[in-house]
Formats: C-alpha cells, structure tokens, sequence
C-alpha cells in the first residue's frame, strides 16, 4: 500500500455549520437549564467534533476528554475562584484598611502563580487527550521551571513597561513547544524576542498609520511567525510547518463574520467558526518526508482535568 | 453479510492495518491482513467498545484501556448492521446522535422558544427574583456597607492632603442645620437618616443604601425655600427606605450573571450586544426608581403638610442647575418631563400648609449661612 509521499500536507477541517449549530443549541438549552454545570460537557461536545473533523494526511484527529473528567477539574476551579473572592470580599467588609492592602497584594500574587499552573495543567490534560491514528500526543513540561520562568519574565516585563512581553512571549512558547511529543515526534520553536518585538512594532505603527486596515495583515504576520518558528522532527527528520494564510483573506474573513455574526445576533456562531477553522487548518502544512505510519506510542496515562477550564476561566488564549 | 472493511490502529503505532470485523455474538472478530501476507485476529469484546460521538463519513470505534485500539469503517452499512445485531446495545451518546439526525428546522424551532423563554425570564421573572433577593439583605448590613461607601468619599476638612478617590469636603455647619432640619421632619423610616452637606457647586445629591444621604451646597444654594429642600430630602430619603441602591445592584448584577449564563459559549460579539441591551435595560429601571422615591417625596410633604409645589420647584432648580456641568456618574437624577407633569398633577393647588417655626428657622440659619459665605 506504500505510495510516493507528496512534499507537502495538509490540514483540513471539514466540519459543517448546521451539524455545528445543532450541537451549539443542545449545549446552550443544556447549560442554561444546569445553570452553568453542563459547561464541562458542552466543552467536551464541541472539542470532540472539532477534533473529528479534522483532518491530515487522510486521518482524523480524536478528543479523548469527557465532560466528566473536566467535570471534576471545573469544580477545583470554581472552589478556587470562590477562595480567592471570598478572601477579597472578606477582606474588604471588614474595613480594615491594611488587611485589605495585604489580601489585594495576595490575590494577585495567587493570580499570577496561577496561570502558569493552569497553562501547565491544561497542556498536559489537552496533549494527552488528543490523538491521530491512535498515538497520543503529550506535554513533558515541567510545573516548578514554567512557573519559574513565567514569574521572571512578568517581573521583566512589568520592570520594563512591558516592552520584554516580547520576549515573554517566546520564552513561554519555546519552552511550551519544546515540550510536546507526539509519538516519536519531537517539536522546536525558534522565535526570538528581537524578531518577534520589531515586527509587532512594524505591525502597531502600520496598523495606526492605515486607520486600522493594516492589522489584518499584521494578524497574518504574526500567525506566520508562530507558524513557521515550528519545527517538528521525526526519526532525525526535519519538518518544517508553514502557512500561506494572507492578509486580504483574512480581511474578507473577518468581514464576512462579523456581518454574519451582527445580522443573526450571534446565531450564525457556528458557521463563523467553521469558516475561520477551515482557513486557519487549511493555511498550515507541514513539509518534508513525514511517515505518518511510523509514529511510535511514547506518551503514559494522564489523569487530571483541573488546569483545562482554570485557562478557560482566565480567559487565556493558548492557540 | 456481517463482515466488513475496516483500518485498524493497535495504540502502538501509528501504522494503518487493513482488515475486516465480523459481527459475532457478544463480541466482534477482527482479521487483520500483514503486509508480508500473513494473517492475524482480535476479539473486541462488546461492553468495552466505545463510539467516538461524532459521525462524519468515516464511524470510528475505540476499545480498551490506554492506549486504545481504533477501528475505522467506513462502509453506511456498518451503523445499520450494529443496530440489527446488537439492539439492545448503545453505542452512541444518544443526545448528539439523536440531535444531528433530527432537520434543521427542529433546531431552528428550538432557539426561537429557548430565546423566548430568556426573554421571559429576563423581563419578568428575574428582576422578581433579585428585588426579592435585595429585600432579604439585613437593615444592619445595608447600614455598615452604606456607612463603608460613605467613609471613602467624604473626607473632613482638615485631612486636605490625604484627600483621593472623590474629594468631597464636607460642610460641618451646613451638614449640623440640615440634620437638624430633617429632624423636624416624618420621612416614616426605620432607617437612621444622616444628611452630609459638601462644599459643591454641582446642583445634585444622591443616597446611600442605609441612609447617608449627600447633597451638595450647589443645590442648596439654588433652593429659595424650605418645601424645595423637603422636597429634596423625601426624594432622597425614598430611596433609602425603598433600599433602591441594593434593587438596582441585584438586578443589574442579575442581568449581567444571566446575560454570561446564556452567552457562556458564545462570543464576544452577542455578549457585547446582549450587555448593552442590559444597560439600557438597567437605565429604565432606575427611571422607575426615581418615579417612586418622587412619588413617596410627594407623599412625605402631604404628611408633614409642607407645600406641595416643592417637589416641582426643586425639579425646575434641578433642570436649570444642570446645564452640562454634571458629573455623569452622580447624575443619578435624569430630569424627564414625566417627572415634572407628575409634581405637577399632583400638587394641591391653593394649599393652606400649617407653618412650621422650627423648620422656617433651620432653613433661615441654612439660608444666612450662604449668603454670608457667599461674599
């Protein structure tokens, strides 16, 4: 069954509006009558679709997830947010004043130190749920090092008025990338600081300069930039990914869903994402003699949801 | 025929293995063809075969523990054949397969009665629930946290420099007449009423849940006499006793959870719409608001038997006063004509009100006090 393998894959997702607004309407009517407690499973719904209806090299992705087991992380999360508020609230009921100071100083400190366990938690929970043909992909990172190098570069960056974001940025993708596997598939990110702060730079400038319109081709270039810094390696092999996503798409793009999304007041949700998920995956390929048949199980069991919906909640974007 | 083409993946690696899968009874039978010509063969047993939910073309099948084995098929005659041999055997999530097999227009239908519902509740059940919820709140708490919320805008005169957030210098004497004012005065509260007059010019006051009400001098010194002022105080004394403070915190704080509820998934776009409606939703309520502490104002003035017209007076002074120059955040008295045609429907003409030696005395200290500080 062996066939030349062509130079180039690439993805594709195939998944459709009205099946995607059927799911979207029974995750809505379910979460609005469990006030909120179906989120885990409606999550899970959708995550499962999308995986499903994704495509590369003639396989489809997998979600392994369960409502339940995000069920329970939601829970932790919820507990903690009520902690963290309560203590707040408490605090400034009781109109101490340097209590007060002292619990805000604590809260943010918590809240710093919790998203680079959430990020930590939600990788390792998300890597080991997804998998194609089969193989699980993994996230090897680990806690006390992320969360050491993400409160040095905030420190950095609130030390420098943010301009070390850049860098942040990139610290945290390099280590984050540089930890996941898939099989015997390893990955690399090669963007830097330097780079990564002209072209934002360039890209703000431009965008002020043409009233705004440069930005969708400053969002291109900066998905470019994750995109190509990626280097999967298999067995030695180089796979370099690439995108060929431009500006004048994405304009059309993000025209067409907002019309869509403000003439049906949102309703038309599930096509807007379908349209945007469609373009992304099929602007991305990967390059070079990948063997999709050669891919080795590498990744153990992995146990515990609760970082998966501590991003959600602190609305963290990690794609 | 119960035997059909399948790939098959072994949780190992990520090589295709081609083969067929016999329905058999209890279990399926797996023959899998090796690229070297031989054969081998797997049982699945059938309560530890699990159905990815999801149905595109291709139906996916995932057995065991990790790492799972995955079976694909793609043959439509596969799905038909599982139901026919195993019916008592549930391999699909039953509310998605059911929901993706079912038209459209049943979904369409089910939005348009789930958005009416929301609507419902939204404009009928819940600001019930959350005024309800409001009136629970003890008077002694309502109390602390309005005297907490007073303490950090209103500063004494002599800690000047550690002045921030609002700024607003209270006006001992002024403050000391007016309190003494509302003492000779039956608002029918149970709640202690504490009047702080600041050295303004903005023409506005407003209250405090709990009873801190604040007006500032501007208005005052607007105020040519003693129903206008009265007046004043029953509007804003309303509001306390009313806890107007707490229904609107309720219910916008209502709203808002409501509004993140239904939009939960969604995106930003509809959450941003759906909270601007809920604003403007919120800036009625507090018209409604302002209509009942007008009415209980009026209501007051009959029972203390003061004059009825001030209630139309202090509207036209609050009118003239507020060209531009108010702060939004305070201006929590939106001046509308149906506030005045009220005052003035209800205001009893020709009105012999007993007078009142006390109050037209307080007034006159507060009155002289102006127009000596004034110069």
């Amino acid at each position: 069954m062996e066939q030349t393998q062509p130079e180039f894959r690439q993805f594709t997702y195939y998944g459709k509006g009205p099946e995607l607004f059927k799911i979207y309407i029974i995750n809505w009517l379910l979460t609005i009558v469990t006030l909120g407690f179906y989120y885990p499973w409606a999550k899970a719904a959708l995550l499962k679709y999308n995986y499903q209806h994704t495509q590369f090299d003639g396989s489809n992705f997998t979600f392994h997830g369960t409502g339940k087991e995000m069920f329970k992380g939601f829970l932790k999360v919820i507990g903690v947010i009520v902690v963290l508020y309560g203590s707040l609230l408490a605090a400034q009921l009781s109109g101490n004043a340097s209590l007060t100071l002292t619990v805000i100083l604590i809260f943010y400190i918590v809240l710093i130190l919790l998203v680079p366990f959430a990020i930590h938690g939600s990788l390792r929970y998300r890597a080991s749920r997804s998998s194609w043909r089969g193989i699980h992909f993994g996230y090897r990172g680990d806690r006390t090092t992320l969360v050491k190098l993400f409160v040095k570069d905030v420190l950095l960056t609130i030390i420098t008025f943010g301009i070390y974001n850049s860098w942040f940025i990139n610290d945290l993708r390099t280590y984050i990338i540089g930890n996941i596997r898939f099989g015997n598939i390893t990955f690399e990110y090669t963007g830097n600081g330097a780079d990564f702060f002209w072209l934002n730079l360039k890209g703000r400038i431009l965008t002020g300069l043409s009233f705004g319109f440069y930005f969708f081709w400053y969002s291109m270039e900066l998905f470019e930039y994750y995109i190509e810094n990626i280097y999967a390696q298999q067995d030695g092999k180089h796979l370099p990914i690439r995108s060929t996503a431009k500006g004048g798409d994405f304009f059309a793009l993000t025209i067409v869903n907002f019309f869509l999304l403000v003439f049906t007041l949102g309703l038309a949700f599930p096509w807007v994402q379908v349209r945007t998920l469609q373009f992304f995956m099929s602007n991305i390929w990967v390059q070079g003699e990948f063997d999709g048949n050669s891919l080795v199980q590498t990744e153990e069991e992995y146990k515990d949801a609760s970082g998966d919906d501590m991003v959600d909640m602190l609305d963290l974007d990690l794609l | 025929m119960n035997t059909f083409e399948i790939k098959y993946f072994d949780g190992k690696t990520s090589a295709i293995q081609y083969g067929t899968v016999k329905l058999a009874y209890g279990h399926w039978d797996i023959r899998l063809n090796h690229p070297d010509g031989t054969m081998s063969s797997i049982h699945w047993q059938l309560k530890d075969i699990k159905q990815t939910e999801f149905v595109g073309n291709t139906n996916i099948f995932k057995y065991g523990d990790f790492p799972q084995q995955t079976l694909e098929c793609t043959d439509s005659d596969f799905v038909k054949a599982l139901q026919k041999e195993y019916p008592n055997y549930e391999f699909f999530k039953k509310e998605y397969v059911w929901a993706l097999n079912k038209g459209l227009e049943v979904f369409i239908g089910i939005t348009v009665v789930l958005l009416a519902l929301c609507f419902g509740i939204y404009k009928y059940i819940l600001p019930t629930v959350a005024e309800g919820l409001a009136l629970t709140v003890p008077q002694e708490y309502e109390i602390k946290w309005g005297d907490m919320m007073f303490e950090n805008m209103i500063q004494a005169p002599q800690k000047e420099d550690l002045s921030e957030s609002l700024n607003l210098t209270k006006n001992d004497t002024l403050s000391k007449l007016a309190n003494q004012f509302a003492k000779e005065m039956d608002f029918k509260t149970t709640y202690p009423i504490k009047i702080t007059v600041v050295d303004e010019k903005v023409v506005n006051a407003f209250a405090l849940p709990g009873g801190n009400i604040v007006v500032f001098n501007g208005l005052l010194q607007k105020m040519k006499n003693k129903e206008e002022f009265a007046a004043l105080l029953g509007h804003e004394v309303a509001h306390v006793t009313h806890k107007h403070s707490l229904k609107n915190i309720f219910r916008s704080l209502s709203g808002y959870l409501f509004i993140s509820l239904i939009t939960n998934d969604l995106n930003g776009v509809t959450a941003v719409i759906l909270e601007n409606a809920n604003q403007l939703q919120n800036l009625g309520y507090s018209r409604e608001l302002e209509a009942e502490a007008d009415a209980s104002s009026m209501k007051t003035l009959k029972t203390n038997q003061i004059a009825t017209k001030g209630l139309y007076n202090l509207f036209k002074i609050l009118e003239d006063g507020n060209h531009g120059e108010i702060p939004e955040i305070l201006s929590s008295h939106p001046l509308t004509d149906e506030r005045k045609k009220f005052a003035k429907k209800n205001q009893i003409l020709n009105e012999k009100p007993i007078e009142k030696a006390r109050l037209e005395s307080v007034w006159g200290e507060i009155i002289a006090y102006n127009s000596k500080n004034k110069k």
